[in-house]
């Protein structure tokens, strides 16, 4: 066995906690190169600090209100993964209101593509005016669309967040 | 006494017992891990919390072929890491002067406490870590790449790299 082939194989009896020479064939192997080599008895006598050294470790133990809180937060998200009740009916409210605002939306839309026509219409071609018009309103349209797609995603993201936190 | 898979898949249907019993089984091994890991006690008691709320949430899409230990392991790992992550870019805006003087004193003082005794606490986070799931968790290599999702090789050259550090810290003192 070459050195590397030694430490490596002391390495993992360290990782192991078996830091005696009274394990498999190689570990006992390992131990007995240790013992006549230099490099590698230098490097079994930094495991064994090394050991000694993390097992001194202090280690505050967890607090017991810690793990009640952690349960209970972990038990209000585990009801919040449940089926909401009442998702339909909240939904809905917020898709009224929401579509109540709808002809503001379009209302405003309309003017601001009235006036840029009319602001424009002197000096920029009639062609590039229709096509801002069409770009506003395709992109305007295309907004309005992904806020309205997200409102049930926010609906169940509210609920969720409130059921968590409650 | 039920497998950690079966709570699991309890869990996964609903049932709080076995959340609870999960919790039970885990909360001091996990938290002493995120201890470890980030070596500040408080630290461990936020990210202990989120967890397990990660896990209530994960739990219906919790793969059944998988095992438990390494994927509460990899959540709390990931956790830490997004600690250490945030810890780093507070520390960095505080040597760049971007950070009020009260506050940057704040981050220097939770950096310190990151020092877990001594070498171990100077080692690079992802050597650590692979250093404390073995040592201290005793989780074998096949897990610890489940739990950290790098490959079994990547594994093995941390752990030697990191006892590789540690001597030559070792040595120099």
């Amino acid at each position: 066995m070459s050195c590397d082939a030694v430490q490596q194989q002391l390495d993992a009896c360290a990782l192991e906690h078996a830091l005696a020479p009274d394990g498999d064939a190689a570990a006992v192997e390992s131990f007995a190169h240790a013992a006549s080599c230099e490099a590698c008895a230098a490097h079994l006598a930094f495991l064994r600090a090394l050991d000694a050294e993390l097992a001194a470790i202090p280690l505050a133990a967890v607090r017991a209100p810690v793990v009640a809180t952690a349960q209970q937060r972990a038990t209000r998200a585990l009801r919040a993964r449940e089926r909401p009740r009442g998702f339909g009916r909240e939904l809905a409210a917020a898709l009224a209101v929401a579509v109540l605002a709808l002809p503001l939306v379009v209302a405003q839309a309309f003017v601001v593509v009235e006036s840029g026509a009319w602001l424009l219409a002197g000096w920029v071609p009639e062609a590039i005016r229709v096509w801002l018009g069409f770009g506003y309103l395709a992109s305007f349209a295309l907004g309005v669309g992904a806020l309205y797609g997200s409102i049930p995603l926010v609906v169940a993201w509210r609920r969720r967040a409130l059921r968590e936190w409650a | 006494m039920e497998s950690d898979e079966e709570l699991m898949r309890a869990v996964a249907h609903g049932d709080e017992r076995a959340l609870a019993s999960l919790v039970e089984r885990y909360a001091a091994r996990i938290h002493a891990f995120l201890t470890r890991v980030t070596g500040d006690r408080d630290d461990a008691d936020d990210l202990l919390q989120d967890t397990w709320v990660r896990v209530a949430r994960g739990a219906r899409g919790f793969d059944a072929a998988r095992r438990v230990r390494p994927w509460l392991y990899g959540i709390a790992a990931n956790l830490a890491r997004d600690l250490h992550r945030r810890r780093a870019v507070r520390l960095r805006a505080a040597r760049e002067g971007n950070v009020a003087a009260n506050e940057s004193g704040v981050t220097f003082r939770s950096v310190e406490r990151i020092d877990m005794r001594e070498r171990l606490a100077r080692l690079p986070e992802r050597l650590r870590e692979v250093l404390v799931l073995r040592y201290f968790d005793g989780l074998d290599e096949a897990e610890m790449a489940e739990a950290l999702g790098i490959p079994r090789g990547t594994v093995k050259s941390r752990l030697h790299g990191a006892l590789r550090e540690l001597r030559q810290k070792w040595e120099a003192t």
